[in-house]
């Protein structure tokens, strides 16, 4: 009994197996994985962006992914990489949803100041109707982004046009 | 738009940051003061006849588009330039005739390898009225939705353009 609560060997283990599993995502397509680009504006406070950028985009729907949360990764156009993690379905809202965040520039870093994202729209790309995520074939993602990029108290907004992905 | 002191000062006070403060560098590439000029992205479908092309599924696309006559830009030239992951496609446009058209560019440059210029471009652009028009002015293009035939040059390849633009 006592060998399972050595704490060393059970991340160990465990980092194996999410390894695993991260293995077995990538070389299986995502069920509600939708991907594309967009734009990063509206900053502030921030050391960066100061202007308008171009990112592209993933995003992975809770609704329709089996219940693994949602997720969605910037792949900023003048390089670097967040991305944002929620055990939440992001239906637009007024909420501030908890996030966990990690960026990738120099190197990998973890967000230390939670992010909190504000879902403003999330509709078809051509149209102002609400998507319904279970069968959306494309998205429109709208969203504010406190604590955006690690940097504390920097805030944007983003707006990603995507399609669905089979 | 970063001074030199101001960059330092950045670095100095964030200095965990300094892949930001280099990308705020890199993102200065603005137009000439007075121009209007557009920055955004989203994606292309390609439709199955693009398959025996190389061309299939989604792909991603930053965009750049100057519309003509938006403040100081040309009332008669569009220009527009697709960003993919791979290469790049930049086309004029003259967009006289209004959404329910199929605009032909004027000049249409595709770098894969090299860069390619046809004499005659036969790739041709109908915009969506469903979607926003290029020129609409204004702050945001929300959904820029644009049939694209004759894809890079191909043939009866097909395919669907959605993007959303703001103004730099």
């Amino acid at each position: 009994m006592t060998h399972f609560l050595n704490l060393p060997v059970f991340l160990r283990y465990s980092l194996q197996a999410l390894v695993i599993a991260l293995l077995a995502l990538a070389t299986s397509p995502a069920r509600a994985e939708f991907m594309g680009a967009g734009t990063i504006f509206g900053a502030s406070n921030c050391t960066w962006p100061t202007g308008v950028e171009m990112t592209r985009a993933r995003y992975r729907a809770a609704e329709a992914d089996g219940g693994r949360g949602s997720a969605v990764t910037l792949n900023f156009a003048v390089g670097g990489v967040n991305t944002y993690n929620f055990y939440t379905n992001l239906t637009p809202s007024r909420v501030w949803r908890r996030a966990a965040g990690r960026s990738i520039w120099g190197t990998f870093g973890i967000m230390r100041t939670r992010p909190l994202v504000r879902v403003l729209q999330r509709q078809y790309a051509d149209s102002t109707s609400a998507a319904q995520m279970q069968n959306a074939p494309n998205v429109y993602l709208r969203m504010r982004i406190r604590n955006f990029n690690g940097e504390p108290g920097c805030a944007v907004t983003v707006a990603l046009t995507m399609n669905r992905l089979n | 738009m970063n001074g030199s002191k101001h960059q330092a000062h950045l670095n100095a006070q964030f200095s965990a940051f300094t892949g930001m403060a280099l990308a705020a560098g890199l993102a200065v590439a603005t137009p000439a003061h007075g121009f209007a000029e557009y920055l955004g992205g989203g994606y292309i479908r390609m439709s199955d006849a693009c398959t025996p092309y190389g061309w299939t599924g989604t792909h991603q696309v930053m965009v750049r588009l100057e519309p003509q006559g938006v403040d100081a830009n040309p009332a008669d030239i569009t220009q527009m330039s697709l960003l993919f992951g791979t290469g790049t496609m930049a086309v004029r446009l003259n967009l006289d005739r209004g959404i329910r058209h199929s605009y032909t560019p004027t000049q249409a440059t595709y770098v894969w390898n090299g860069p390619w210029t046809p004499d005659a471009p036969t790739m041709t652009f109908a915009f969506s009225p469903n979607g926003t028009w290029p020129l609409a002015g204004g702050v945001e293009l929300r959904g820029v939705h644009a049939i694209i035939d004759n894809f890079n040059e191909h043939a009866g390849c097909s395919a669907h353009f959605y993007a959303n633009l703001r103004r730099g």
